[in-house]
């Protein structure tokens, strides 16, 4: 349980040159925006935008922007990875392990594999670390067992091997061509 | 699959040092690092996909398959699935983890059959 924003004073003793503010403590109205790269607008709540770690230490190294760029991050998935910390957040208000679970299979489940494809650099990016995991099952999940041209056309990649490369690696690691399940 | 998820378990670490990366380079802004490319996508991935998953997936393409044959990524499947023949590679560490989990493999896959073709064998 770790509800409280408290937390143990862990490396106090390395700088005390000033002293610092306490940025740690709770203001659940103040909005933070964000900017995706094709220039679309995101306001959230500050709650939500510190689930973001690399937002989080944006902010600590400079607390006075009001505005976040993500130059690497595009509208759609920046949205549904809003989505899902928004509900993370109640979560953590309420702990509920069941719900959770069953939020999150739900949230991966009614995507579509490209959505999730394009969400997984998006949370690696911000480093939210349950969605990365949660994504990145659910990808293992779709392609577990399946052939080599269906994890290609999972993942939308252009085959550029020759025939002759091809037919060789079917040779050499034939195990990881046989017995994979129907598309 | 019991495997998959002792594998899950043990490559935590591996992902935190990927976002320790990650951290380093956002830590003055937010546009140092560049555009995701297929290959991060496959880093990420890879420590969630079965062995046979992940050898489908390094033969997709020419970088997927540079990516994917990673000893890093091979050793720890290797050497929790076949941890005998993981040991051959003493012997001659030419050979790649990637190579030595489908001879094992293969081999393993023989026997299985051998075995049922003769349930009563001593």
């Amino acid at each position: 349980m770790s509800s409280s924003t408290d937390s143990p004073t862990l490396t106090t003793e390395t700088t005390q040159l000033s002293p610092q503010p306490d940025t740690e403590t709770a203001k659940p109205t103040k909005k933070i925006t964000l900017k995706s790269s094709d220039n679309q607008i995101f306001e959230v709540e500050e709650s939500v935008a510190m689930e973001f770690a690399t937002v989080k230490s944006f902010f600590e190294d400079s607390p006075s922007t009001d505005t976040v760029p993500l130059p690497n991050v595009t509208a759609k998935p920046l949205s549904q990875v809003i989505e899902f910390c928004k509900e993370q957040i109640k979560f953590k208000a309420n702990p509920d392990e069941a719900q959770k679970k069953k939020y999150n299979a739900e949230f991966v489940t009614e995507k579509s594999d490209k959505d999730l494809v394009d969400m997984i650099p998006v949370a690696n990016y911000l480093e939210i670390k349950d969605l990365l995991d949660v994504l990145n099952q659910a990808v293992a999940d779709r392609i577990e067992n399946k052939s080599v041209e269906y994890v290609r056309s999972f993942f939308g990649i252009d085959n550029d091997f020759t025939a002759e490369e091809e037919a060789a690696l079917r040779r050499e690691h034939a195990w990881a061509y046989e017995g994979v399940d129907e598309d | 699959m019991f495997l998959t998820k002792l594998k899950r378990a043990s490559t935590r670490e591996n992902i935190q040092h990927h976002s320790v990366r990650r951290l380093e380079l956002s830590e003055n802004n937010l546009v140092s690092h560049s555009p995701s490319s297929s290959w991060e996508l496959v880093l990420l991935v890879a420590h969630y996909l079965d062995p046979k998953t992940l050898a489908a997936a390094s033969f997709v393409s020419k970088s997927w398959s540079e990516s994917f044959s990673s000893e890093d990524v091979w050793r720890p499947v290797c050497s929790a699935q076949y941890p005998c023949v993981y040991n051959l590679r003493h012997i001659d560490p030419t050979v790649s983890c990637r190579r030595l989990y489908g001879i094992a493999s293969t081999a393993a896959s023989k026997l299985r059959l051998q075995k049922s073709a003769k349930p009563t064998c001593p």
